[in-house]
């Protein structure tokens, strides 16, 4: 288990205007609607570009990365923030909206740090599934601290056994917040195969489960009601 | 058969299906999905046999996550009744699926098993689908 120092990255921001109509404008210009704020420093609206916004979201680490963002207009040096929220269009998968947090280099942030294994091959050989639980652990540390990721091996596991998040390696300075018992990967015994049999016994289940309950537990109810409705009162009025 | 243990009425409006999903739309679970790219109404019996065609196919290891559930009540009048009378009886459970809300999930197989796995539970489903990796998935490079 070990983690790296983050390296910073740079992007470019305009003020913008706000409202729907505008933000869909800038979409279909090529740009991303953003926002930036932070602790004492007030909202502003921004876009940038999708292109260059995509690089750096693509770039590792994901979220946690320090970027440098200059707003263009503004004077002075570029401010110090991090990829706090990305909003994607649930079909294109398409950047829709970020949320930058400026951060101050003297304060200690919350942040998710992605938690990736190795020797996943080892255990599956050894006869074990895999089952990765917990894919970000929440950490308290200085901006400059925040580890690229935190590696577990899991070759050494043996069928049942886990990794806690206690068990992380954390480098100096670095604080987790997630509860030291949730298990971050376990190895479980493989399941069992599917027997081909089952087709024909849900087949007999199936009448019996087609029609819902009321109020209580579909198991229960004798289903009075809804025989009733089915076959008999629409014969009653059929008079014509 | 998936359905709600308990609900509060036993009919329901149909309701509309405008729009895309607003959550459920990302791999969440596992490192594979299957993600809706119509609106629909899919059956307890459709869910079901997806998640057979996907368990049979990667057999053993793997785990397969169904992240919708037939929550909605559909009603039918029996056959050759005539209009009126009120409602008909609830027959079947169903999940209002709207697109790109991630149907299924998938973890701890390679992606090629992964790729037919959710191919043949496609086939099983009333809408178009396709299949999607989770943003982080780093794949071999892992």
């Amino acid at each position: 288990m070990r983690s790296g120092s983050m390296p910073e990255r740079e992007i470019v921001a305009e003020v913008r205007g706000t409202g729907k109509s505008e933000a869909r404008r800038l979409r279909r210009e090529g740009y991303v609607p953003a926002v930036l704020y932070g602790h004492g420093v007030p909202g502003v609206a921004l876009k940038v570009d999708q292109k260059e916004l995509a690089r750096v979201v693509q770039s590792a680490g994901g979220r946690s990365v320090l970027v440098r963002l200059q707003v263009k207009g503004e004077g002075g040096p570029s401010r110090t923030v991090m990829l706090k929220e990305l909003q994607r269009h649930p079909i294109r998968g398409s950047l829709v909206h970020c949320d930058f947090y400026q951060v101050s280099l003297t304060e200690r942030v919350h942040v998710p740090v992605p938690v990736v294994l190795v020797g996943e091959e080892e255990a599956k050989k050894a006869g074990g599934m895999v089952q990765h639980q917990m894919r970000e652990v929440m950490v308290e540390c200085l901006p400059t601290d925040i580890p690229e990721r935190f590696t577990v091996d899991v070759s050494a596991l043996g069928v049942g056994h886990h990794v806690s998040v206690s068990q992380l390696e954390v480098p100096p300075g670095v604080r987790l917040l997630s509860p030291g018992d949730e298990v971050v990967v376990t190895v479980l015994a493989p399941k069992a195969e599917e027997v081909p049999e089952a087709p024909a016994r849900e087949e007999a289940a199936a009448p019996a489960g087609a029609p819902p309950a009321e109020g209580e537990a579909a198991v229960q109810k004798p289903e009075k009601g809804d025989k009733a409705e089915r076959g008999e009162r629409p014969e009653k009025k059929g008079r014509e | 058969m998936l359905m709600p243990k308990r609900t509060k009425f036993r009919k329901q409006h149909r309701g509309r299906m405008k729009g895309a999903a607003t959550r459920g739309s990302e791999v969440f679970h596992g490192e594979f999905g299957l993600q809706a790219l119509e609106p629909a109404w899919v059956t307890d019996r459709q869910i079901e046999a997806a998640r057979i065609a996907v368990t049979r196919h990667i057999r053993r290891g793997g785990k397969v996550w169904i992240t919708i559930f037939p929550d909605k009540p559909v009603t039918a009048k029996p056959a050759e009744t005539r209009m009126g009378s009120g409602k008909g009886s609830p027959e079947y459970w169903v999940a209002v699926v709207k697109p790109g809300r991630v149907m299924f999930e998938l973890a701890g197989v390679p992606e090629t098993v992964a790729r037919e796995a959710l191919r043949l539970a496609a086939q099983k489903l009333p809408c178009r689908s396709r299949f999607v990796r989770r943003q982080d998935y780093q794949g071999d490079a892992r």
